[in-house]
């Protein structure tokens, strides 16, 4: 993408009334930069030096030299931006069609009147157009560059590596597929025996998804100041989200969960998110899956649940981007084919680490798998 | 191929979209399907899902939230035979109750609703 807003102009054509026109339209007021490429055959190498803005090829002869060029320019170089004018002579007015399908943006028929009063006129469009498009470049710029700012505050939120927090340790991979994600993750004590940790993902993408994400962070957040229990924190969640969202099409799914190291014991709720996978010492897992829906739709009453850690290795919570991927163009690779992995990752290893996960999920199918969504984990492990 | 196609049925809209109902089309499906039920006065609407090749997060959004706005307008929506793919993504996120799906069209229930 050309970024100056000088409006630079290739012309391979030598007619005076051309260049009379050009000089009109373009060199009157304005940042303008004109090089006129003759010969010919010099064309596509001036193009490359210059990088115009516009382009205005001479058709010879059967018009090979100019459907060459366009060739070149859009589909080789891939080029679509730089607007092309044919010129071309009006005995050979059937070859404008070809000209256009081939990627000319116009062209202006030979012998100019006197005055060239069309000419001119054509030549104003391409002006209009390469100034609209440089101003919606500057806007695209502009708009991309607030979309990285917010990845990189979205990626602030995330929580450091290190935790020192007795018998847990924590190992965690954060992947965003886009430059603003959906996907969050936590974890904090809420007292010195308890461990809250959280995942969750907000549907969608972009700065919208990485706004409701900062929401709901900032609300489970608050548990760190004021303690709530995870249902009046779910029922906080939800309630502000059908608030925010209304209407749209935005939801959130999320696991929360209580690690209590002196009751020994894992409280949580999954509402509407990928099962969490609780692994015991003979690497036997049991899915902890949604026992509510997801977030933000409608109003719900959230109970959370208890489960003994008598026996259990750790707790690996994730989000969908792990298995919704494609094996090939019809089939999905899938939830079940994500749960026998990581089961046969617990049975093989005497270690499980995420960067581990990761080995096993290049190596299973022949090719490394195209993820299509932001992929987040979280291994809670508990010692003994 | 994607494809979407309407029909006005004995009482109902038949809706059926084929190819996968994820977040790069949910929202131009979103404008035709809103656009041709407003058009349209059946109290009910069978969305056939038979050839949803794969649903994401953002295709559960639509399906909710199409539901929600023909509720509120005192419209009923049917999911009519969802393809596995559809089954499964429901039941993760625990919403597969939250519809009425039908896998016969003698089961579409056309009693309005009160």
């Amino acid at each position: 993408m050309k970024r100056d807003s000088t409006i630079k102009i290739l012309v391979c054509d030598n007619n005076p009334i051309l260049k009379q026109a050009i000089e009109r339209v373009f060199l009157e007021k304005g940042s303008v930069e004109l090089r006129y490429s003759l010969p010919p055959e010099d064309f596509l190498d001036a193009y490359f030096l210059f990088k115009p803005d516009i382009a205005i090829i001479n058709v010879e002869e059967d018009g090979d030299n100019a459907i060459d060029a366009l060739r070149y320019i859009r589909n080789q170089a891939n080029d679509s931006d730089t607007y092309i004018i044919i010129s071309i002579s009006n005995s050979m007015k059937n070859l404008t069609y070809r000209v256009l399908n081939e990627g000319a943006d116009d062209f202006i028929l030979k012998p100019f009147s006197e005055g060239g009063e069309e000419l001119i006129s054509r030549l104003n469009v391409a002006k209009r157009h390469v100034i609209l498009y440089k101003q919606l470049l500057i806007a695209y710029n502009r708009l991309s560059k607030e979309i990285d700012t917010v990845s990189v505050l979205q990626q602030k939120l995330l929580p450091k590596r290190q935790i020192d927090f007795p018998k847990i340790a924590i190992d965690y991979f954060y992947q965003p597929s886009g430059r603003a994600s959906g996907d969050y993750f936590d974890f904090f004590p809420v007292n010195k025996n308890v461990l809250r940790t959280v995942i969750a993902d907000v549907s969608g993408h972009g700065a919208r998804a990485a706004f409701v994400m900062a929401m709901v962070r900032a609300l489970v957040r608050a548990s760190d100041v004021v303690l709530v229990s995870l249902s009046e924190m779910v029922s906080l969640i939800n309630n502000e989200l059908i608030d925010v969202i209304g209407e749209d099409m935005d939801f959130v799914t999320l696991f929360i969960a209580d690690i209590d190291i002196k009751q020994n014991r894992l409280s949580y709720i999954n509402a509407g998110h990928c099962p969490g996978i609780l692994v015991d010492y003979n690497n036997f897992i049991e899915l902890l899956g949604a026992d509510f829906s997801v977030l933000g739709f409608f109003s719900q009453e959230f109970h959370e649940k208890s489960i003994s850690l008598k026996g259990k290795k750790g707790l690996l919570l994730y989000t969908d981007g792990y298995y919704e991927w494609n094996l090939d163009r019809e089939n999905i690779w899938g939830f079940e084919n994500f749960q026998n992995l990581v089961s046969n990752v617990f049975k093989n290893e005497e270690l499980f680490y995420l960067d581990l996960l990761e080995d096993y999920l290049e190596k299973s199918v022949e090719i490394p798998p195209m993820y299509r969504d932001d992929r987040s984990a979280l291994w809670v492990k508990f010692n003994k | 191929m994607e494809t979407l196609d309407f029909k006005i049925k004995d009482g109902y809209c038949l809706i059926k979209y084929r190819g996968e109902l994820t977040l790069d089309v949910v929202e131009d499906l979103k404008t035709e399907i809103l656009n041709f039920l407003n058009e349209h006065n059946e109290k009910s609407i069978v969305f056939d899902l038979s050839e949803i090749s794969f649903m994401d997060s953002s295709g559960i959004g639509f399906l909710v939230h199409l539901n929600n706005k023909n509720r509120t307008q005192n419209k009923k929506l049917f999911l009519f035979r969802p393809s596995d793919a559809v089954k499964k993504t429901l039941s993760l996120v625990n919403l597969i109750n939250f519809f009425d799906i039908v896998e016969e069209e003698e089961d579409i229930d056309l009693r309005e609703i009160l």
